[in-house]
């Protein structure tokens, strides 16, 4: 099997559907664009195609990855083109590479997410929510599906705040996988922290890239190195 | 404004944003100021519903496709949005433009459901509109269609005019008045188009009709008070399929919908003569569309959409009389497109359950069949041309071609129905189960799904009494404790939804009040069991000193007026009293696709024959 990595962007209106719904829209994207797609055996054949971690619902995704099996090989090009122009408004396609038989799937290939939230300004001190962070103790949060409590600390690889445009915008590098808390556990417990009356659902997230830590670089499952907090290209 | 508010605030609240976004593959958004009349197509369920459902479809492609038209979409919201947009006063939007409801020429509903009818009251006041279209002056036309609009006089007050009859023949003409007059948004203006409208055959204005009751309270007839306004209505078909417009590029849903496959349409209408069933009269005569035309819109839908499984829609598709020429070729067609068939409703015979055991993509874990009745005499009674042996081999079929489960449908408290037909069921379900054993390696599944009897307007059982609701849940957990005895599953419909729903069914126009006080009291979303608040349905009734049981659980006689004789469903009246006869008797009647006319009238009124498909003689398509 021929596997290729798929490099898009969720962005717009299109950052309210769920993720199983963007399992479907790529489903039939890979159909309509008529790619060598391999299918799954069975009754009822699928395309094989797996997806990289979730994206809430509502939270943009700037850099965001999809393994596509195909039966053939064919030009990156040609699977850009023919992919490309059967996306909705709102998906747009940044790359299609073929993978080294080897290359770990995505699972493997990520293990943080680099996340950015515009945060409310009034009056809030984030910075002191910020180095209250880095203190000792534990800030926990429980989800309220299933009662399973978080110590928000423990996901979060690294965290800071800058001014941009005159407003607080928070970074966030959180773990994917193995120890991961929820994004939305987090921003609660920060919103509670800095006494945060807004709501964090309305506070717009971007997720900036999907990484995994090498060392004190980044690596993208595109196999690109980035420093830490190196300005995104997007 | 409305957007920022909507994106920033609303979505990221509500559940399930995907529903209202608008940006689904094959979504058309056209350019506003250029459309002559923008009208919304209203579908008064959750996205999920209205975006299985074909019409949708063929309506937002055929005007689409006119440059001096615009149509968008609007579904009922689900509650939270409601209490999102409540809250903070804004106005229901339509998905491609998220434009208030308000700005557009014309809000067109589609009825295919009674209870479905609070959620148009609901949508209308989001969208800041009058409910009583006497009321209405700047605001849009608001119209509606669909098979309810058969009997529309419980919610005829609320439309300026409704459609009777298939769609995509009358709205085009309805639009183009529109264009033509230049619709100004003011009473006079309004007034003239309705009188414009009122010439197009197929389309009802109301507000021309006055009707009258007698002292007890019974209704007594329905006369135009309009000099424009014709007697009757009488509905409009498509002639012919193989030269009308069908949706190639379909709307593909965002959020999960209820069915998610490409549709082809081999025909329409179906001529069983199921004598419950409103479909099988309102829908005729049969028109099949031709097996080489099927074939090349299923390769463009499937192309267009991406599905991964085309359906064979109609009212009975098996009996498409060219069904063996097609599904090879189609068989062959999806095998190169990776794509399952699916054959929605299928007959009760073994030749059903070999087409079906052939499909590509076919999952053999349920097969559904539909009885409807326990008994031969009970089945013969409301014509439905099943015998127990037809049924008993289809069911055997399928347990030995490997389905492990079977669904059966069956309808309680028919007309005649005594004790030893609900018994009959229960022997059939006993008869299943020795057949499931014995074919079967594995213990096979079964499962009733019990439905309550509801009279409609323009059917043979039309003057007939629903049951009491005691009466029928009696008889529901008399089944329940008998076929759960037996090891099946057992599950019936609301009996206070169904009684509703007859009472909607063969109402007049006294209940549109009644349908605003349910609304006013909170009712919405009637048709879902979570839902469904009877005791505030009681309180309007009570409210309006209507009883409901007047409505659903009264014999009509042959002389009575109807409420819906004004409406022409090109069904001979005779035809469904001599139909009304031959049930009580309980003889058959055949189906004249395959067997002589047996008089319904609809040929000789539309001056059309039923149209088969023509068998494909060149081989070549």
């Amino acid at each position: 099997m021929l596997k290729y990595r798929v490099e898009y962007a969720k962005t717009g209106v299109l950052r309210f559907i769920s993720h199983l719904d963007l399992v479907r829209v790529f489903t039939r994207a890979v159909r309509r664009a008529r790619l060598p797609v391999a299918y799954t055996r069975g009754f009822n054949p699928r395309p094989k195609l797996s997806l990289g971690p979730p994206l809430i619902v509502g939270v943009t995704g700037l850099h965001e990855y999809l393994d596509l099996e195909l039966e053939r090989p064919i030009p990156s090009q040609k699977a850009e083109a023919q992919l490309g122009s059967q996306l909705p408004e709102g998906l747009s396609l940044k790359r299609i590479e073929a993978l080294p038989p080897v290359a770990p799937p995505l699972s493997k290939a990520i293990d943080c997410a680099w996340y950015r939230v515009l945060l409310p300004e009034a009056g809030v001190a984030w910075q002191e929510v910020i180095e209250q962070l880095r203190q000792p103790g534990e800030w926990f949060y429980r989800r309220p599906k299933d009662g399973k409590i978080f110590d928000i600390k423990t996901g979060i690889k690294n965290a800071r705040i800058s001014i941009q445009e005159g407003k607080p915008v928070l970074d966030l590098l959180v773990r994917v996988g193995p120890g991961e808390v929820p994004l939305r556990g987090v921003l609660e417990v920060l919103f509670r922290h800095g006494n945060c009356w807004q709501k964090p659902e309305c506070a717009p997230v971007t997720r900036v890239g999907l990484f995994r830590e090498q060392g004190e670089k980044l690596v993208t499952p595109m196999g690109e190195k980035k420093n830490f907090w190196e300005k995104e290209t997007s | 404004m409305l957007q920022e508010v909507l994106e920033n605030e609303v979505l990221p609240n509500v559940q399930r944003p995907a529903r209202y976004l608008g940006t689904e593959w094959n979504a058309i958004r056209k350019n506003w100021d250029q459309a002559k009349v923008r009208m919304v197509f209203a579908f008064p369920d959750l996205y999920e519903v209205g975006m299985s459902h074909l019409g949708l479809q063929i309506l937002y492609g055929l005007v689409n496709e006119h440059s001096d038209y615009l149509m968008e979409r609007v579904f009922a919201p689900a509650p939270d949005m409601e209490e999102e947009l409540r809250k903070r006063g804004l106005p229901l939007f339509s998905l491609e433009s998220w434009r208030p409801l308000g700005q557009f020429d014309v809000i067109g509903f589609t009825l295919q459901y009674e209870l479905t009818f609070t959620n148009i009251l609901n949508m209308l006041d989001l969208a800041g509109i009058p409910f009583y279209a006497q009321e209405r002056t700047t605001q849009p036309l608001v119209i509606a269609g669909g098979p309810v609009a058969f009997n529309p006089e419980p919610v005829a007050a609320f439309f300026d005019c409704l459609v009777i009859g298939e769609g995509e023949e009358v709205l085009l003409e309805i639009l183009e008045v529109l264009k033509n007059i230049g619709w100004k948004r003011t009473k006079t203006s309004r007034n003239e188009v309705l009188e414009a409208l009122s010439q197009i055959p197929g389309v009802y204005v109301p507000s021309f009709y006055q009707a009258f009751y007698d002292e007890a309270g019974r209704f007594r007839e329905i006369q135009p008070i309009h000099q424009a306004a014709p007697r009757r209505i009488k509905k409009r078909v498509v002639r012919d399929l193989n030269n009308t417009y069908f949706p190639l590029a379909p709307l593909v849903p965002l959020a999960e919908a209820v069915h998610e496959r490409g549709m082809v349409e081999v025909f329409r209408g179906c001529t069983r003569g199921c004598r419950f069933c409103q479909a099988g009269m309102i829908y005729r005569p049969v028109r099949e569309r031709n097996p080489q035309l099927l074939l090349r819109q299923a390769e463009k839908i499937l192309k267009n959409t991406g599905y991964e499984e085309l359906s064979l829609v109609s009212l009975s598709s098996l009996d498409y009389s060219q069904l063996e020429s097609l599904l090879p070729r189609l068989r062959e067609k999806c095998g190169e497109l990776e794509t399952g068939i699916n054959l929605p409703s299928l007959r009760v015979d073994s030749f059903s359950v070999q087409i079906a055991r052939k499909l590509p993509g076919a999952r053999k874990t349920s097969l559904t069949f539909a009885p409807e009745a326990g008994t031969q005499r009970l089945r013969n009674v409301i014509n439905k041309g099943v015998t127990e042996k037809d049924f008993l081999e289809a069911v055997r079929t399928a347990f030995e071609a490997g389905w492990q489960a079977v669904k059966l449908y069956f309808m309680v408290g028919l007309p005649t129905e005594t004790k030893e037909d609900l018994e009959g069921i229960v022997e059939l379900v006993r008869k299943v189960k020795e057949i499931g054993k014995r074919s079967s390696r594995r213990k096979p599944r079964i499962t009733i799904s019990a439905s309550s009897f509801v009279p409609k307007a323009h059917t043979p059982f039309q003057w007939e009494a629903q049951n009491q609701r005691q009466v029928l849940k009696e008889k529901h957990k008399f089944l329940r404790t008998l076929v759960q005895k037996s090891g099946a599953v057992y599950n019936w419909h609301n009996v206070e939804m169904s009684f509703l729903e007859a009472v909607l069914a063969r109402g007049d126009r006294r209940l549109a009040p009644v349908i605003a006080s349910a609304w006013k009291y909170g009712c919405r979303f009637d048709g879902w069991t979570e839902h469904f608040r009877f005791h505030f349905w009681e309180k309007s009734f009570q409210e309006h000193q209507l009883d409901p049981e007047f409505y659903a659980n009264r014999k009509f006689n042959y002389e009575d007026p109807l409420p819906w004789d004004h409406i022409d469903s090109r069904i001979a009246k005779e035809f469904l009293i001599s139909e009304h006869h031959r049930a009580l008797a309980g003889e058959l009647t055949f189906d004249c696709r395959n067997s002589r006319c047996e008089g319904c009238g609809v040929c000789q009124a539309l001056e059309v024959s039923p149209l088969l498909a023509e068998p494909d003689t060149k081989g070549c398509f």
